[in-house]
């Protein structure tokens, strides 16, 4: 559940990225899972360097073999870390998405130093107070489900400030997943982002609600 | 349980409008019993006239047209205001007649000296006309200020109630992507500034009788409630307490009590799960008051502070309670609606505000106890969220809008004249205050 609206930070950490305006999980800069493979660099981008004429040759196998296991890191991670989606107003797991949760829960397992951040998020159709609850809840469920299937508490991190994009990139490993609202939202979502600001807050008619009755309808002074 | 729900309230009626305030001699005013009220243009000498009519008579002019007991007379006026031209005043419906003169004093600092004239009483007799007489001093970016002051002035002059030109609303305004910090604004929309600079998301004011903030940061990663333990007094942190007494989970919605020595706010714990719980400022104790498998959250006091009015899940989907301020007696307060919450306890405690979802969008409701029924405020096509009330109880605050462009607007409780507060988007959670 990612908050549609600017409001409420969703940051209820929990990243786990509910469906509405989900976008792909970024790619996590990656510390070699293998403790035997030696620490990586950031991969320095092939341009030629200059090198004095005598240069004894390079030996590059070792970075090769990390610059290896780090793309395969990233691309574990962007199979096991999908978007987990929460029915309206629920925070309750959802029966499709308990493999999306063994999925991520076999990741960690398969990368024993791997972490992940986990930020639940709501659409707009809440009041902020209760989205930012609502939001804190689903994390956890998230969170307690993926303990139940063994992962340790430790490697369940919770985002603490609301995702952006530009947040979800941290140089120690850690993944970020978001959490959206179900029910399809995401095209909705993406075009709404570029909408300029809608037509203000039209004066009061006299429409009633369909389901309302008119005992709404009272005025309140005379 | 409708019906003891019902008995309920009718008990307690009696018990809510002994606490009231006496409010409601003059605010229910019709039209019939409006003062008419004229400010002519005031005598100024050595400031410029441009700015005294700008910054003070236009500000005057529309604070008494707002206040309620009064009716301001506009139109063909007298040129003059000296004894002679009562009767042509009165003729034009006014009662009380403005007279201000805006004098240079020094440089920088200027006077208003303000005298009220009731000129149907001086024809009767000279003897008992003036009302009013008042000699106000400030620096020249006072004028705006001195004028509000005025305006309160006369309405107490004639209601016994101070008026709410004075007011402020303290709201959140998104600005930056993951920043939202706390800003001020007058009532009358002048003056918007930015109160909190953490450059993080800072969210949730509440403002306590005597001016003291308190809100929810994540300045420090997790939030935290900050605010003032001294009125004016610089921003601490005031929840949780350091240490290893830490609670598991997050906090959230700090609420000042009406004596403002305590504040409601929600606590989470490791299952999600957000009780209400009331912090004692100077202890710094918390004392849980709900303990359910469910959210609760969103307290507001009733202005006796003896109870408080929130939002659970806990019978399904978010619905308002009610609740004593030890945890007693929660009982459910609306009950049509699938989604209902934000609710605003109104400063007589006669009324609570709150928003009702329907069909994906909110509208303001308002809950008349002694009635037990809610009334519809808004109907438009825009959702409308976040009510705050007027200190005078005939205006509510609130956002309204759709994502991403959510701004404040002010309504009365009939549902009309409907004004925009300021032309800022990117608001949410006013909070209308009458301190400064």
């Amino acid at each position: 559940m990612r908050f549609v609206r600017n409001l409420i930070p969703l940051t209820v950490v929990l990243a786990l990225g509910l469906g509405v305006a989900c976008k792909k999980p970024a790619p996590a800069p990656a510390p070699a899972p293998q403790p035997e493979a030696p620490a990586p660099a950031p991969a320095p981008a092939p341009a030629p360097v200059a090198e004095p004429a005598p240069a004894p040759p390079v030996d590059n196998s070792a970075q090769e073999a990390a610059e290896m296991a780090r793309k395969k890191f990233q691309a574990d991670a962007a199979a096991a870390l999908k978007d987990i989606n929460f029915d309206f107003d629920k925070s309750d797991i959802r029966d499709l998405d308990k493999g999306k949760l063994q999925a991520i829960a076999d990741f960690l397992k398969t990368y024993p130093d791997a972490k992940i951040q986990i930020a639940g998020n709501c659409d707009e159709r809440g009041t902020v107070e209760y989205n930012l609850a609502l939001g804190e809840r689903r994390a956890h469920a998230a969170q307690n489900y993926l303990t139940g299937l063994g992962v340790a508490e430790p490697r369940l991190g919770r985002q603490e400030l609301p995702g952006g994009p530009r947040r979800h990139r941290r140089a120690d490993g850690h993944h970020q997943l978001r959490q959206g609202e179900a029910r399809g939202r995401r095209a909705r979502r993406s075009q709404l982002a570029a909408e300029p600001q809608l037509p203000v807050h039209a004066s009061v008619t006299n429409a009633s609600r369909p389901s309302g009755g008119t005992r709404f309808l009272r005025s309140l002074v005379p | 349980m409708k019906r003891l729900f019902l008995g309920l309230l009718l008990a307690l009626a009696p018990a809510l409008f002994a606490q009231a305030p006496s409010q409601e001699v003059v605010l229910s005013a019709t039209a019939g019993n409006k003062v008419g009220i004229a400010v002519p243009p005031p005598r100024v000498t050595g400031v410029d006239a441009g700015a005294v009519d700008s910054e003070f008579t236009q500000v005057l002019v529309r604070d008494l047209g707002q206040a309620g007991p009064f009716a301001l007379i506009k139109g063909s006026l007298p040129p003059a205001t000296d004894p002679s031209t009562y009767k042509a005043w009165a003729d034009t419906g006014t009662q009380w007649l403005v007279g201000a003169a805006v004098n240079r004093t020094a440089p920088g600092t200027l006077e208003v000296v303000v005298q009220v004239v009731d000129v149907r009483a001086a024809q009767a007799s000279s003897a008992r006309s003036s009302v009013f007489s008042k000699r106000y001093t400030g620096r020249d970016a006072a004028l705006r200020r001195i004028a509000h002051k005025v305006a309160d002035d006369l309405v107490a002059r004639l209601t016994g109630e101070p008026g709410i030109a004075s007011s402020r609303v303290v709201y959140v305004r998104e600005v930056g992507k993951g920043i939202k910090e706390i800003y001020q604004v007058d009532a009358d929309g002048a003056n918007a500034f930015q109160l909190t600079a953490y450059k993080s998301l800072t969210i949730s004011p509440s403002v306590a009788p005597d001016g003291r903030l308190a809100y929810v940061t994540y300045k420090g990663g997790a939030p935290e409630i900050w605010g003032q333990r001294v009125p004016g007094g610089p921003h601490v942190k005031l929840y949780p307490p350091s240490g290893t007494g830490k609670p598991e989970g997050h906090c959230f919605c700090p609420s000042w009590s009406p004596d403002g020595k305590h504040l409601a706010l929600v606590q989470g714990d490791r299952r999600g799960n957000t009780d209400i719980v009331i912090l004692d400022l100077a202890s710094g104790r918390a004392r849980r008051l709900t303990d359910s498998n469910c959210i609760n959250t969103d307290p507001t006091w009733n202005p006796a502070g003896n109870q408080l009015a929130f939002t659970s899940d806990r019978e399904g989907g978010p619905q308002v309670f009610l609740m004593q301020d030890d945890g007693s007696n929660v009982r459910r307060l609306t009950q049509e609606g699938t989604y209902n919450g934000s609710p605003a306890w109104s400063p007589s405690g006669s009324m609570i505000a709150y928003v009702s979802r329907f069909e994906g969008k909110f509208d303001l409701f308002v809950y008349k106890l002694s009635e037990g029924k809610a009334y519809q405020i808004t109907t438009g096509v825009a959702s409308s969220e976040s009510p705050s009330w007027s200190p005078d109880e005939r205006r509510i605050v609130f956002t309204s809008g759709s994502r991403g462009g959510m701004e404040l607007y002010t309504i009365d409780l009939s549902g009309n004249n409907l004004s925009k507060l300021v032309n800022m988007s990117g608001c949410q959670s006013p909070k209308w205050t009458n301190s400064r």
